[in-house]
């Protein structure tokens, strides 16, 4: 089956085969979701388990909206997942001791994305949580600061933080690569 | 560089990455799926068998109340039976029933099955009584035994024909007598707009404070969407005096509502269903009572907790904070028609005002704080005298 139409028109027939090739086609991009939140790969492996049960079981429900629509449901459905994984599983928390920013921005572009994704699962729950939710779900800072029981404020402040302690571990990585 | 740019440089570096799973998932997927199927399919057997206990259930309950609803009449033969026990014990049960019939001796019109049960009941009376006749034969004087007319005692009066005004007095005094108690099981829903739709640009201040807007941001739109509020109780009502009671009870409210997510290509909608327990106290002043039917005014307050919240975005549940204590109070004119003595239906227009808790939840309450409501129900009457 080549496009979303077609295999999500025979998953609701109840096709096993199509089920399954909806799995392999989109499991992939469901991981890369799940490791920039959870940063343990086996506990991300059942979120995508759970992740995939889940799709399957309410595909049902999903309004087709052209090409793109299902993918970008399934990636939701693993975001939504994992995070609450994380707030079930990990205390919320932010740092204080922030590393000053280096002057220059260093070119993510040549960081690969495996070790961008890992550096961001290394990033202390509340950060981790804000950036992946503004810069990936893009959801605002009303919707974050309701999800995660803050300030919309502190969303604000805490994503320029978030930023910062990445940016300070892309640069260690380039200078570290470049030597 | 501004914080959307970096956002929109570290999203599109990483959007196409994938990584494969070091285990094969589908495995425990399959095994997953094949236990939901089977689970669904035990739901729709159980969900059944629920429909059939609540028409069981029905069936019985409506039963108890027709029961109820007789049960005045049988007071009054058990005031006649004692009365035949000296001088009919030889009396057949047609003969009882022909009695029975007399409008003098019944003051409510019996059905001829009562009639009937009221003379194997006085058989009941003759036989059990008939021993203790036998077994007393040394007592000084047989009209001893027997009560005396005066006798206050209604296990042992005995009605004259002279005597069937007094009884069906007391029985209309016993039926027009200050209820003391009520009991309701009422259903209530708002009548305000079936859709109240609120539409928020949410781009506008953030493309205030941010120069380079993501393309996300540009006709990003939330859409709030709450229905009516469904409520179920039950009451008790205390009567103070001829024109006051009390009332207190156990409200159910269920409220639910849609918040859509609108950017280009992509909706997102979220359920919200939010299931509150309320405890109302209010003061019920009694304006009119005319051939069963009455009037009354309500007013009062109320506190309903959230006991469950739940949140489900596209079709996937989600964890979900519970609101806050709800304050609210009321006022109503309610319509009340006395079906039988011991049942009521009633209507109650209203208008309620929720308080803002502070919670950051968005439901009903916040977005219509102030809304008219109709209470419908049923009110159980007990005489508490009795």
């Amino acid at each position: 089956m080549e496009n979303e139409q077609q295999l999500l028109s025979a998953i609701k027939q109840g096709d096993r085969t199509a089920m399954r090739q909806l799995y392999e086609r989109y499991k992939g991009y469901a991981m890369s979701i799940g490791l920039r939140y959870i940063p343990e790969l086996s506990d991300v492996e059942d979120v995508v388990q759970d992740s995939f049960v889940t799709i399957l079981t309410a595909i049902g429900k999903f309004d087709y909206r052209g090409e793109g629509s299902l993918k970008g449901w399934i990636c939701r459905i693993v975001a939504n997942k994992a995070f609450d994984f994380v707030k079930q599983h990990e205390r919320i928390t932010f740092v204080d001791n922030i590393p000053d920013a280096p002057n220059d921005e260093p070119e993510m572009e040549h960081i690969p994305p495996d070790v961008l994704t890992a550096m961001i699962a290394k990033l202390p729950p509340g950060y981790r949580m804000i950036l992946n939710l503004y810069v990936f779900e893009h959801c605002s800072h009303r919707e974050i600061a309701n999800k995660l029981g803050i300030k919309e404020s502190s969303s604000s402040s805490q994503l320029s933080r978030a930023r910062q302690l990445l940016t300070k571990m892309m640069t260690d990585y380039i200078k570290r690569h470049e030597t | 560089m501004k914080q959307e740019e970096w956002a929109e440089r570290l999203n599109n570096h990483l959007k196409d990455y994938q990584q494969e799973p070091t285990r094969d998932l589908w495995e425990g997927i399959e095994a997953s799926l094949d236990k939901q199927a089977r689970g669904h399919a035990h739901l729709i057997a159980m969900r059944r068998w629920l429909i059939a206990a609540a028409i069981i259930g029905i069936m019985f309950g409506s039963t108890y109340l027709l029961w109820h609803h007789e049960a005045p009449t049988q007071p009054q033969l058990a005031v006649v039976k004692p009365s035949h026990h000296a001088e009919q014990t030889d009396k057949t049960p047609e003969a009882l029933t022909a009695q029975a019939d007399d409008p003098r001796m019944i003051a409510a019109p019996a059905t001829e099955q009562h009639i009937q049960s009221a003379a194997v009941e006085q058989a009941m009376v003759e036989e059990a009584t008939a021993i203790p006749q036998k077994e007393e034969p040394t007592l000084p004087d047989e009209k001893a035994t027997l009560p005396k007319e005066d006798t206050p005692s209604p296990q042992a009066h005995r009605p004259l024909p002279a005597e069937p005004k007094a009884v069906y007095q007391q029985t209309e005094r016993q039926q027009h007598e200050p209820l003391r108690l009520t009991m309701g099981l009422f259903a209530q829903g708002n009548t305000n707009d079936m859709n109240s739709k609120n539409g928020v640009m949410m781009n506008s201040n953030m493309m205030l404070r941010h120069t380079a807007a993501r393309a996300y941001l540009l006709n990003y739109e939330e859409r709030e969407s709450h229905d009516q509020p469904v409520s179920f109780g039950l009451s008790m009502g205390f009567k103070l005096n001829k024109w006051l009671s009390v009332g207190t009870g156990v409200v159910y409210t269920k409220l639910h509502s849609t918040f859509t997510t609108l950017m280009p290509n992509q909706q997102i909608v979220r359920n919200q269903k939010l299931h509150y327990l309320g405890v109302p106290l209010n003061l019920q002043a009694h304006l009119l009572q005319w051939h069963g039917i009455g009037l009354y005014l309500t007013a009062g307050g109320q506190a309903d907790w959230n006991i469950k919240a739940e949140a489900n975005t596209d079709g996937i549940d989600q964890v979900m904070t519970k609101d806050r204590l709800q304050w609210s109070v009321g006022g109503s004119l309610g319509v009340e028609y006395r079906v039988i003595p011991q049942l009521s239906l009633y209507a109650e227009p209203g208008i309620r005002h929720y308080f803002d808790n502070g919670s950051d939840i968005n439901n009903y309450f916040k977005d219509k704080p102030t809304s008219f409501n109709l209470q419908l129900g049923l009110r159980f009457n007990f005489n508490t005298n009795k």
